[in-house]
């Protein structure tokens, strides 16, 4: 892990570069490159395709940091907290985004679900290389484990490095199930996902997606994190997702018939 | 439109500029740091509206295109920017809007030790047990690099009390931890005292509800 990727120098000093913010800011690029290249085979208007893009991404960062904070504030019962720690959560960035892409779709005048399906596969694929970040970052760790896998994080600037501790490399998990989730998605003929119906594609990732979560939630070691009785919040939120995923499947192959 | 586009990601670029520089300025340069992916974003909307209606009417839509490349660039080095440089200024920042308040909490904090004290983290490896300390309050990002040191002097430090007044509770983690003189410098602070006294401060942080 490498929690500091290079010093910039600046007037009167350096600045430091860490390799979460390199990786976000990649994972953004290159799941956006995805997503623009399904729109233009989609045959949508790029120019809409762009905005809508970025309105989804400023909601994604809005509720990636709001969910953080309400959890951290409920949690803390302290304010200022959330200002000093400035973390994200991926289920709130999800929603955030959901909702300006609802947002850009009604103002652009674009099709929210073949765009849902755009988003399907670079969704996962962004994903997968922001929890690269995580990793590199000492962040989102594991939990304690002794395993051939196990990964001790040794950088003291690294949340998992306290205690030093042999853990699951949690993040490294996580990645390596998006790509598939990606590759799944972007592979599987529309004609066999709910009988070719717009958005299906979209629930499919969101289904694998709130399982992958729930599935994995043990192993990362939050016990503090928004648990209620042994379910942690993005446990939680999972379980929703995915059902409600399962539940819009269902009822669009039963209506495509 | 596409014009305002180019602008807006200029304008986003020198944000992010202003942003690396006053990284020791609080307010301003969380500002500068987190405004600046929020104005290229802003760009990248008007750029790509601007390529569409080009589209639309048959034009070249150069400007809409420049702009957008422009806001995209902008928008990708200024997150990288913000979520180092402006994450140290939200520290300070936080600190300084807390104000005296919290202060025995710890909030206007420079160095990675005094973050770890926030987290209720003896960085010692005290005998809070295995899981017992979970810095993942910080879930979901890592904190910020280590931030560099503040081209203005640090933000004051406040003399621990002397020790047999039971003032320990009141000791800053910033007196303790960021600024050895201070420490060091009162009088009845030998190293195991200071040992003795960064424990106690430690205790004295509410453990984190589960």
């Amino acid at each position: 892990m490498h929690p500091l990727l290079f010093e910039l120098p600046v007037p009167g000093g350096t600045r430091p570069i860490g390799s979460y913010g390199a990786l976000f800011a990649l994972a953004l690029l290159l799941g956006g490159a995805l997503f623009v290249s399904r729109a233009a085979r989609a045959q949508l208007d790029l120019g809409r395709v762009m905005a809508a893009l970025a309105i989804a991404i400023g909601g994604a960062l809005a509720g990636a940091w709001l969910l953080f904070a309400v959890v951290e504030a409920l949690r803390t019962g302290d304010v200022f907290a959330v200002l000093e720690s400035g973390g994200r959560v991926f289920f709130g960035g999800l929603l955030g985004g959901a909702l300006g892409s609802v947002i850009a779709a009604r103002a652009l005048k674009l099709p929210l679900a073949t765009l849902a399906d755009c988003a399907a596969p670079a969704l996962p694929l962004g994903h997968a290389i922001g929890r690269l970040g995580c990793f590199f970052g000492g962040c989102c760790y594991g939990a304690p484990w002794d395993g051939a896998l196990a990964v001790t994080y040794t950088d003291p600037s690294a949340p998992g490095a306290h205690p030093m501790l042999a853990r699951h490399p949690w993040p490294l998990y996580e990645s390596a199930l998006l790509l598939a989730i990606a590759a799944l998605v972007a592979l599987v003929p529309s004609a066999r996902l709910a009988r070719g119906s717009a958005g299906a594609r979209f629930a499919l990732y969101a289904a694998l997606y709130g399982m992958l979560r729930f599935a994995l939630e043990p192993l990362r070691g939050d016990s503090v994190r928004g648990v209620v009785r042994g379910v942690s919040s993005s446990q939680l939120i999972g379980v929703i997702v995915a059902l409600g995923a399962v539940a819009w499947l269902g009822r669009a192959r039963r209506a495509s018939t | 439109m596409g014009v305002g586009s180019i602008v807006l990601g200029v304008v986003s670029l020198l944000m992010m500029f202003g942003g690396i520089l006053l990284t020791w300025l609080p307010v301003a340069g969380s500002i500068l740091s987190f405004g600046a992916p929020v104005v290229a974003l802003v760009g990248a909307v008007l750029g790509g509206i601007s390529m569409s209606r080009a589209k639309q009417d048959g034009e070249s839509g150069g400007a809409g295109t420049a702009g957008l490349i422009v806001s995209i660039i902008a928008f990708l080095f200024s997150l990288i920017f913000a979520l180092t440089c402006g994450l140290c200024n939200a520290l300070c920042t936080a600190g300084m809007v807390a104000g005296g308040s919290r202060r025995d909490a710890g909030a206007f904090s420079w160095t990675r030790g005094n973050r770890l004290d926030q987290l209720n983290i003896d960085d010692a490896g005290a005998d809070d047990g295995a899981l017992g300390v979970d810095p993942d309050v910080v879930s979901g990002s890592p904190p910020p690099a280590f931030p560099p040191p503040p081209a203005f002097p640090p933000p004051p430090a406040f003399p621990p009390p002397p020790l047999g007044s039971g003032g320990a509770q009141t000791v800053t983690p910033d007196a303790a931890v960021d600024t050895g003189e201070a420490t060091t410098s009162s009088a009845d602070t030998s190293s195991g005292q200071s040992q003795s006294l960064k424990r106690r401060r430690v205790r004295s942080t509410p453990p984190p509800s589960r």
